[in-house]
């Protein structure tokens, strides 16, 4: 994935060389100017068994502030922020991988650097018996809830030695 | 053996005729009998299921996901550009304006519609109002819900957005929409059982030669699919599938 571009960020941004679990690595680029979840609607995504986005409707087009195009092909992680603890992302993929739904609270990274709050449901997309990828739906989230789970993700991260 | 059309209380009452046209033409494409039921609440239309008497069916998407899954059913036709999608409305004389203004515990109606419950009851969530939260009372249709609300029998009214339109003008405006859906993904399909397996691609002909056919844009108007039908994949229905399990609260 291609570093974050200062000409892209709206707002004051700070930087982080961010390592993802393949290996790779990028600048991220993050504000904390949020875009709040359109009421009513949904993001839905499909990726394929590497995590690659296949399919996406145009509420995540418009959330994540990419273009389809540059959705299309990509790793979903282009959208982890960096206040994710990498506890909860390694709790999605090890209930994932064992066939089991997860659903839980996440803070999503825009390509301006923003962020968005959503409730995430993640499925296995099983076909024929095999696990091809994953079906992920996400909703507006309670503010109760972004409050309470923003606080406990930052323990989590200072946990995994984070600030 | 005569087949068995069980037309769905997903469609509007007030075209129950326009699906009996329907019925006819499906025999014409196939050279088969058909016998259509228009079945008014979930509970019969379920039961037919059940019993095998629902060899062709318009389906809503949760209704879909169990019958593609469960029963082996096959996807022919969707509306083409047609979504479902669901209103949450309140009094128009009440207090309640937004979300916010909800109470932690609330009193619901909704007709059986197992899609419209679904996405309403998710409409709800930001409120912090989970499944325990909502107590749903099911009513026979969509006029009675909203009745139910106007007299203040329960808080909310689950609806959906096409039985909202559909409403009289004098009921309407006597009602308030709190939240709707723009969901756009999730919709209804018309499903064949597998015992009419070999019937699907006439009957996709015959719905495709309809949707070429001027003389019929009134009819498709009035089955739901204004804009014709298109062929639905097993794997539109498999993510339909995959849909309605993501959107389930638990």
């Amino acid at each position: 994935m291609e570093d974050m571009q200062p000409r892209d960020i709206v707002g004051e941004g700070r930087e982080y060389h961010w390592s993802y679990f393949d290996g790779t690595s990028r600048r991220l680029i993050v504000t904390n100017v949020e875009t709040r979840f359109p009421t009513g609607e949904l993001i839905v995504s499909q990726t394929d068994a590497q995590g690659i986005i296949t399919m996406c409707n145009d509420a995540f087009v418009h959330m994540s502030g990419f273009s389809r195009e540059q959705l299309l092909g990509t790793p979903h992680s282009i959208l982890r922020h960096p206040d994710m603890p990498k506890a909860a992302f390694a709790d999605l993929w090890n209930t994932v991988d064992e066939g089991t739904r997860w659903s839980g609270y996440v803070k999503n990274l825009r390509r301006d650097g923003g962020f968005y709050w959503v409730y995430a449901t993640v499925i296995p997309k099983i076909r024929n018996g095999v696990v091809v990828g994953h079906t992920s739906v996400r909703r507006e989230p309670s503010r109760d809830k972004v409050e309470e789970l923003a606080a406990v993700y930052a323990t989590m991260r200072a946990e995994e030695g984070r600030v | 053996m005569t087949r068995q059309f069980a037309i769905s209380p997903d469609v509007n009452v007030r075209n129950i005729t326009d699906w009996f046209i329907l019925n006819t033409k499906v025999q014409r494409m196939t050279g088969e009998a058909f016998h259509a039921t228009a079945y008014t609440d979930f509970a019969d239309l379920h039961a037919a299921y059940e019993n095998d008497q629902a060899d062709l069916v318009f389906a809503n998407a949760a209704d879909t996901a169990m019958l593609v899954r469960d029963r082996g059913y096959l996807p022919i036709a969707a509306p083409s550009g047609v979504a479902k999608e669901a209103s949450v409305v309140v009094s128009a004389h009440g207090s309640l304006y937004t979300l916010a203004d909800l109470p932690s515990h609330i009193s619901a109606a909704s007709t059986d519609a197992p899609d419209v419950v679904r996405i309403c009851r998710i409409l709800l969530e930001p409120a912090n109002l989970g499944p325990a939260d909502v107590d749903v009372t099911t009513k026979p249709n969509p006029v009675l819900v909203a009745k139910s609300v106007m007299r203040d029998e329960v808080q909310v009214g689950f609806l959906p957005q096409d039985a909202f339109e559909e409403l009289s003008a004098m009921v309407r405006d006597q009602l308030r929409v709190l939240i709707a859906s723009k969901i756009y993904v999730v919709r209804n399909s018309l499903l064949a059982s597998p015992a009419i397996a070999g019937d699907i691609e006439a009957i996709w002909a015959g719905l495709e030669s309809m949707n070429r056919d001027p003389g019929s844009a009134e009819l498709l108007h009035n089955l739901g699919a204004p804009n014709g039908w298109e062929r639905l994949s097993l794997e539109d229905t498999h993510f339909m599938i995959d849909l309605m399990d993501a959107l389930s609260q638990g």
